[in-house]
């Protein structure tokens, strides 16, 4: 019954979709053409395959995780749509690509989530690497216009591709550093002996190697807001398995000092310069300030889909897609997306405290601390709460790689869930 | 071990309520100061592509309006179908002081899609841009743009008993701004209406009063003497009458009877005639200036009474021939007939307004005969439509450069006037650089006169 009433939901994000874009045609041109049509079926088409794939392969899964995300990742979609029509349909596969990968999740551990325990070093690893590589591929090659910030440029015939692996990075990091804090924790529950605190120092260790493999990233790209983002949600994973707040401290003590190191670093210091005056800038960094004047101008009830101004805006669709969101459905479709994340976040903590055993704990409350930590980053850049980021948010945003890290999530929440709930 | 996760579920939900109440602050605190701030191209973009109203003349003639823009269908573009005659009046961009920017809100759509505008739609209120309707006479208007066309002037026509503008031109056009009520000229001899008025109506002389025929006169106590055109007498005789002196234009008598009426009675005709008074029209239009305001001095007053120191507009001295002709009432010039809802609807209607009198009935006709007596025989001949009566004054202001500058003020026809008008040519093109009134201005009155009672042949 409960999964009658999310496939009721999902159909009507899908509906969502498909009148989202409809609208914005007509409020772009008058007419409608066929694409909110395909975006209508191809996304129904999509939470249909992944409702099958929960009903057979997580039968007990929360019904309560699929219904916001899918209502927010069709927001994103329409928004997209409605500033790069190009860039819509792209996003569209995107989205059929995330709904395929959490439904490849299912399928990969239908037995269970604990055989990534033993793959927490190469997946922590890995992670890190999808981290920073921007910044490593700009080591080996300099690019006239390296304003990219976590963006990589891909050339390919000619063409110039721009990805950002960063938040796929952080769900692997999350997902690994749960594996490695998870099985430590439970040494140090088996030891009865005196040297005790030192296996409990190995918890801070990797927090400080996490912030030391991300310190030139930051130096390089500026990002202060995205790498607080790494290290705070390194520390979020060692703080679920150990339960212990010096870990807080810890984490408190590197970003500060982090922060610190990184006022050597010009780009840094011209991200703080606009983060503290984004106004009187004729030159640099607009995207803050041409951001702040597009969310600001949609005002209560905004603009309506497709008859705002969002292109005015540098990088709308993916930095900058809350503020186009912002501009055209207003404080109400703000506070609607934010609502949506807390939901999501509500449901994935609650999964965490169900699991049964630690590193599912661990991992649910990770996977979920970094939607919440990506989303209060992206949306505190705006508010002008932290520096500005060009981090792109996971379910909303045109940037490919951090729409898959969010269905992974999902896909994964949905796994552990399930063996929350389901028989013993 | 669940302990942890309940911190940092708090922590996270804390986050999201922040992030509400930032929203709030910046979306609904701070959205004026966004949207009005000077590097948002919002509202700039918004007005540029907005609906505006239609502007037409009460006969119908469509002179402006917003057709959807095939590149954007969401914006509109204006268009101004009755082509460049209308363009200095009409003014086709913010801040050229046509009707365009001079009813800039008047015209504008009200559908800005904000809370307060869907509140109004909800409670029924008409959103759309209402339409202005103008009382331009296309017809006249096209007409006698084309007669102006290679010279440099203006002109305009009204209804000699409602003040209605009939026409309003510009030449050359369209690349300058309005002037046929936007700018002020020396009127010269133009002003004599308004001398000859004022002895007539005050009794001081008749038609037939005779002066002393004299081909300049230095006047008593003044530094220089007033000179008739060409330095000569105004006829064969020693003794002048006033009717002959108006039809030959000869400055001498006016001089005279200005000093014989004296400082206050003239500036109090001239104030009547509306030299001195804010002229309330749409578009810009400076008041007239007399000149010879509270003068003691006799060379001033003289020459004010020559019509050397006044400077009006061809709309305001459109106005006066039209006092002459209604009997002796000065009317209040309208361009503004009607505005309209966005279906074509009147909504509200310009009321008459009573003209306020200037002269006695008595001296508006023996003005009128005089003026036709310009025409007939006088300097005005050029002015001349065979077969119909018309009445003019010619009038050469000289302005501070040297420059001459053409007038006809008359209307027509003198039986039942029903056009009320004023030529001022400037110097330049096929005249040259010596424009008069009787060789530049009166050939422009007699064709637009022409066509204008053809017109109402046709009509009649």
């Amino acid at each position: 019954m409960r999964r009658i009433t999310e496939a009721a939901l999902l159909a009507g994000s899908a509906a969502g979709a498909g009148l989202g874009a409809a609208l914005v045609d007509f409020g772009k041109s008058g007419q409608i053409g066929w694409t909110p049509l395909v975006f209508l079926l191809v996304y129904a088409g999509a939470l249909a395959g992944l409702l099958v794939a929960v009903a057979r392969w997580a039968p007990d899964a929360s019904p309560f995780l699929l219904p916001p995300t899918a209502l927010l990742v069709a927001l994103g979609l329409v928004e997209i749509y409605r500033i790069d029509p190009g860039a819509g349909s792209l996003q569209m596969w995107w989205v059929v690509a995330g709904v395929v990968a959490a439904i490849g999740v299912l399928l990969a551990f239908r037995w269970g989530v604990g055989r990534i325990v033993s793959a927490g070093y190469p997946l922590a690893i890995g992670g890190l690497f999808l981290i920073v590589v921007p910044f490593l591929s700009r080591l080996f090659r300099s690019l006239p216009d390296d304003d990219l910030g976590l963006w990589l440029s891909l050339d390919r015939g000619g063409e110039r591709f721009l990805i950002q692996p960063f938040g796929l990075g952080l769900v692997l990091l999350a997902v690994g550093l749960a594996g490695i804090h998870s099985r430590w924790a439970a040494d140090v529950a088996a030891t009865t002996q005196s040297g005790i605190w030192l296996l409990r120092w190995r918890h801070l260790l990797v927090i400080a190697a996490v912030w030391l493999a991300t310190l030139p990233m930051l130096w390089a790209t500026g990002d202060l807001t995205a790498w607080i983002t790494v290290v705070v949600l390194s520390a979020c994973v060692a703080f679920l398995a150990t339960g212990e707040y010096r870990v807080a401290w810890t984490a408190l003590v590197l970003v500060g000092g982090g922060a610190l190191l990184g006022l050597t670093s010009s780009r840094v210091r011209e991200t703080i310069g606009v983060w503290l005056d984004p106004f009187s800038r004729a030159e640099g960094d607009i995207g803050l300030r041409e951001s702040l004047l597009a969310w600001g101008s949609g005002n209560l009830s905004g603009s309506g889909l497709g008859m705002g101004d969002p292109d005015l805006v540098p990088h709308a669709a993916s930095d900058w897609i809350l503020a186009a969101l912002g501009e055209e459905l207003g404080l109400a479709g703000t506070v609607a997306v934010i609502a949506l994340h807390a939901l999501v976040i509500a449901v994935g903590m609650g999964v965490a405290l169900g699991s049964r055993d630690l590193f599912s704990k661990v991992a649910a409350g990770s996977l979920t601390a970094l939607l919440g930590l990506m989303f209060l980053a992206g949306a505190g850049g705006l508010e002008r709460l932290t520096p500005p980021t060009r981090m792109t948010l996971p379910f909303l945003a045109h940037g490919g790689f951090s729409l898959l890290a969010g269905w992974l999530v999902i896909g994964l929440l949905l796994r552990i869930s399930d063996e929350e709930r389901g028989p013993l | 071990m669940n302990r942890p996760i309940r911190s940092l579920a708090l922590f996270l939900l804390t986050g999201m309520a922040v992030l509400v109440v930032g929203a709030t602050w910046h979306q609904g605190v701070m959205a004026d100061r966004y949207r009005g701030h000077p590097d948002n191209r919002r509202i700039a973009l918004f007005q540029a592509g907005k609906e505006r109203g239609l502007i037409s003349t009460v006969s119908g003639t469509v002179l402006a309006y917003s057709a959807q823009d095939p590149q954007s269908p969401r914006s509109y573009v204006r268009r101004y179908p009755a082509g460049e005659a209308f363009a200095a009046v009409m003014g086709t961009g913010a801040s050229t002081g046509g009707l365009e920017d001079v009813y800039e809100d008047e015209l504008r759509s009200r559908r800005d899609l904000s809370v307060s505008d869907l509140m109004a739609a909800f409670f029924g209120e008409d959103l759309r841009p209402r339409g202005l309707q103008i009382t331009l006479d296309p017809d006249l208007q096209q007409t006698a743009y084309d007669i102006l066309a290679g010279r440099r002037g203006a002109l305009a026509a009204v209804d000699p008993y409602t003040g209605a503008v009939l026409a309003l031109v510009s030449s050359p056009g369209p690349s300058l701004a309005e002037r046929a009520a936007g700018d002020r000229y020396p009127l010269g001899s133009a002003f004599k209406i308004v001398t000859a008025a004022a002895a007539l109506d005050t009794q001081v002389a008749d038609a037939q009063s005779s002066f002393e025929d004299r081909a300049s006169w230095q006047i008593p106590e003044g530094s220089f003497a007033i000179v008739n055109p060409g330095n000569v007498p105004c006829g064969d005789a020693p003794q002048v009458s006033l009717l002959t002196s108006f039809v030959l234009s000869c400055n001498v008598v006016f001089a005279e009877l200005a000093l014989e009426m004296g400082p206050e009675i003239l500036e109090s005709y001239a104030t009547a005639f509306g030299f001195g008074v804010e002229i309330e029209f749409p578009l810009p239009a400076p008041a007239p200036l007399f000149g010879g305001e509270r003068s003691s001095d006799t060379a001033l007053l003289a020459s004010a009474g020559a019509g050397r120191l006044a400077m009006s507009s061809p709309l305001h001295m459109a106005v006066v021939a039209a006092a002459v002709a209604n009997g002796g009432e000065m009317i209040a010039p309208y361009l503004t007939a009607a505005w309209t809802d966005a279906d074509g609807e009147v909504l509200e209607v310009r009321g008459t307004v009573p003209g306020v009198r200037a002269i006695s009935e008595e001296t508006a006709s023996e003005m009128a005969r005089m003026m036709e007596r310009v025409v007939t025989e006088g300097t005005g001949m050029d002015a001349t439509v065979a077969g119909h009566r018309v009445a003019g004054k010619t009038g050469t202001g000289r302005d501070t450069q040297g420059r001459n500058h053409a007038w006809f003020v008359g209307f027509a026809p003198v039986e039942d006037p029903t056009i009320a008008l004023a030529v001022m040519i400037e110097p330049g093109g096929e005249f040259g650089e010596s424009v008069t009134g009787g060789t530049a201005a009166a050939p422009v009155a007699s064709e637009l006169f022409s066509y204008w009672f053809q017109r109402i042949q046709v009509r009649g």
